[in-house]
């Protein structure tokens, strides 16, 4: 390589500044998407619909306390939303690029593919991280109305677990985009594995050989509702380490399996 | 001693690497690049070697390896063996570098599709590192030059495939790239879309680039390109310049359209070339243009077009007729033939 071959990569974005522009560019697609007012509409006719239930039943199980009304709040739809908010703004995230042939727009460029699945999992996540932060200020709003200030340290922790497993869910998603190549079979396929196999995994494994699964994702999740209740502490499992070890992992796991699969993927 | 604040040192560093980069002549070398797909070989030992600042056309039926050798290129698949370099850098070993001087535009590709033309031209430009300052006005630059001057705030996914197309020829370009890798450039374009390309590929190529495109269409090989490589079942065929090709026959004859500014003599003309033995014929199209027919290649169209020029008669256009293409396609016809 002559010393002119090295002139010509000065002036180009490092691979972090270069993922950063993916990331924004990737964001305003998706923000201008249909897809995310869908996600956004789900996310708040739920709300609303709970808000309804909960101003018009006034279910003794949600007001007899303000842990009580944040435990059922989320228990009830947490993991739901997660999991559509995942599938929808990521399920399809790389799979995408081959599909709709965006990737022979985006490969091309003095950029590696590492930038653009990280630039892509980054604006999945502020995206998601949005849907959920949506979720997360009526639930406040009415915790408010009905309990004025007394806001339960527990709901901040959930909060915060709740965009960790934000970040495994769309590692799982990223994932299987990679490996599938094909939009519609990998959200599919997510949906089945977040809302069905994992659950049934959990319980066949409890069932069968009496010991606690922790490596499972769902059996992880359930730790955002086992905050929010009065023994949270106490609880023998999850414990909040094991359930954020858990997740942690299946988000590096998945996410690095996904990028290799997309490294080595062709656009043939 | 210092001159302008920099010292003897500096200054003879950044003569040095002035001189680098005014040797650098841009370059696109496959060696032995081979594809296989299972038992399907895309690509046997592909040896080619592009270098300068020109435009080569990349000439093959279907299922030939043209894409698939640009795909290799663009790093969008690996090759089986073999390296590919841009620039002297091996693109699997460093891509950021093969590509940072390159233009990539392969098969028909898709923009995100709720950014603005504007927008999606922006991100390429910040990907490919043009300075802050400038990009608007590159932006600006390239939308005129494939002139979508009124859709730049349009949504992509709006576009017709011409639009797109002339987009993604936008964002290949915005870098102001060296070398421009083009896999049938004016593919989904109409006819007036498909002047236009060529017409910005000729004017590229005027602006020192070396350009490296595919194409199934044959006039638009011979309007465009100086050399041509033909390839088929993976295999290079030929690499030559289109009038070594069109002429390889010693008697193979082609015919050019002269045009003037002027009404000319035809009687005169013909009495002037009458000493370039390889003129076979003149003919009179009207009064300002000509039709003649010669072999011999580069060096009898050079001394026509000298003699042409130094009668000072207004001479205004030289390009080959139809007969070239028709040349060409014979070529390109028995060599397939010959391998198939």
């Amino acid at each position: 390589m002559t010393e002119a071959d090295g002139e010509r990569g000065v002036g180009l974005p490092g691979t972090i500044s270069q993922m950063l522009i993916v990331a924004k560019y990737e964001l305003l697609n998706l923000r201008r998407s249909r897809r995310f007012n869908l996600v956004l509409a789900m996310v708040i006719s739920t709300s609303a619909v709970l808000t309804v239930v909960v101003g018009y039943y006034r279910p003794h199980s949600f007001l007899s306390s303000p842990l009580a009304f944040y435990g059922n709040w989320s228990g009830l739809s947490m993991l739901l939303i997660l999991t559509f908010v995942g599938v929808f703004l990521g399920g399809d995230s790389i799979s995408s690029e081959f599909q709709s042939r965006t990737g022979y727009s985006m490969i091309g460029n003095p950029m590696s593919r590492a930038a653009l699945y990280a630039g892509k999992f980054l604006a999945a996540f502020t995206a998601s991280v949005l849907a959920l932060l949506a979720f997360e200020i009526i639930e406040g709003a009415n915790g408010l109305f009905y309990f004025g200030g007394r806001v339960p340290i527990q709901f901040f922790i959930s909060s915060g677990l709740s965009i960790v497993a934000m970040l495994s869910i769309l590692g799982i998603a990223f994932f299987l985009s990679s490996l599938l190549k094909n939009g519609s079979l990998s959200m599919l396929i997510e949906t089945i594995l977040l809302l069905l196999v994992f659950n049934l995994m959990a319980q066949v494994i409890e069932g069968l050989t009496r010991t606690q699964p922790w490596y499972d994702l769902s059996y992880a999740l359930q730790l955002l509702s086992a905050v929010l209740t009065p023994s949270w502490m106490s609880l023998a499992s999850p414990s909040v380490f094991e359930g954020l070890a858990v997740m942690i992992g299946y988000f590096v796991a998945c996410g690095i399996a996904g990028l290799v699969i997309f490294q080595r993927s062709e656009l043939a | 001693m210092t001159i302008d604040g920099l010292s003897l040192l500096q200054m003879s560093s950044k003569y040095i690497q002035g001189v680098f980069l005014l040797c650098a002549v841009p370059s696109l070398e496959a060696v032995s690049l081979s594809k296989r797909y299972g038992t399907l070989v895309a690509l046997a030992s592909l040896n080619l070697k592009l270098q300068g600042s020109k435009c080569v056309g990349f000439l093959g039926p279907n299922g030939a390896g043209k894409t698939t050798t640009l795909k290799i290129f663009s790093d969008m698949i690996r090759a089986s063996e073999g390296e590919a370099y841009i620039n002297g850098v091996e693109i699997k070993a460093n891509k950021r570098l093969a590509l940072a001087s390159c233009g990539v535009l392969v098969e028909t590709p898709e923009i995100y599709p709720a950014l603005t033309a504007r927008e999606a031209l922006s991100m390429f430009a910040e990907i490919k590192g043009v300075p802050k300052g400038k990009r608007s006005e590159r932006v600006n630059e390239v939308v005129a030059e494939v002139r979508m001057e009124d859709w730049i705030d349009g949504k992509v996914g709006k576009f017709s495939k011409g639009m797109k197309q002339r987009i993604n020829i936008a964002a290949a370009l915005i870098g102001d790239p060296e070398i421009l890798i083009l896999d049938e450039p004016t593919s989904g374009l109409d006819p007036r879309g498909m002047a236009e390309v060529r017409e910005i590929l000729k004017s590229l190529k005027r602006r020192n680039k070396l350009i490296f495109m595919s194409s199934h269409l044959l006039n638009e090989v011979t309007d465009i390109c100086d050399e041509v490589a033909l390839i088929n079942k993976g295999r290079l065929l030929l690499y030559d310049s289109v009038m070594n090709v069109v002429t390889r026959n010693a008697d193979a004859e082609v015919e050019f359209e002269v045009q003037f500014s002027r009404p000319v003599d035809k009687s005169a003309i013909s009495s002037a070339l009458a000493p370039i033995k390889s003129v076979r014929s003149i003919k009179e199209i009207d009064s300002r243009t000509l039709s003649i027919s010669f072999s011999g290649g580069n060096s009898a169209q050079e001394a026509i077009v000298s003699e042409l020029a130094s009668m000072n008669i207004g001479l205004l256009n030289f390009r080959a007729s139809n007969s070239t293409i028709t040349a060409l396609e014979d070529v390109y016809l028995s060599l397939i033939k010959e391998v198939t």
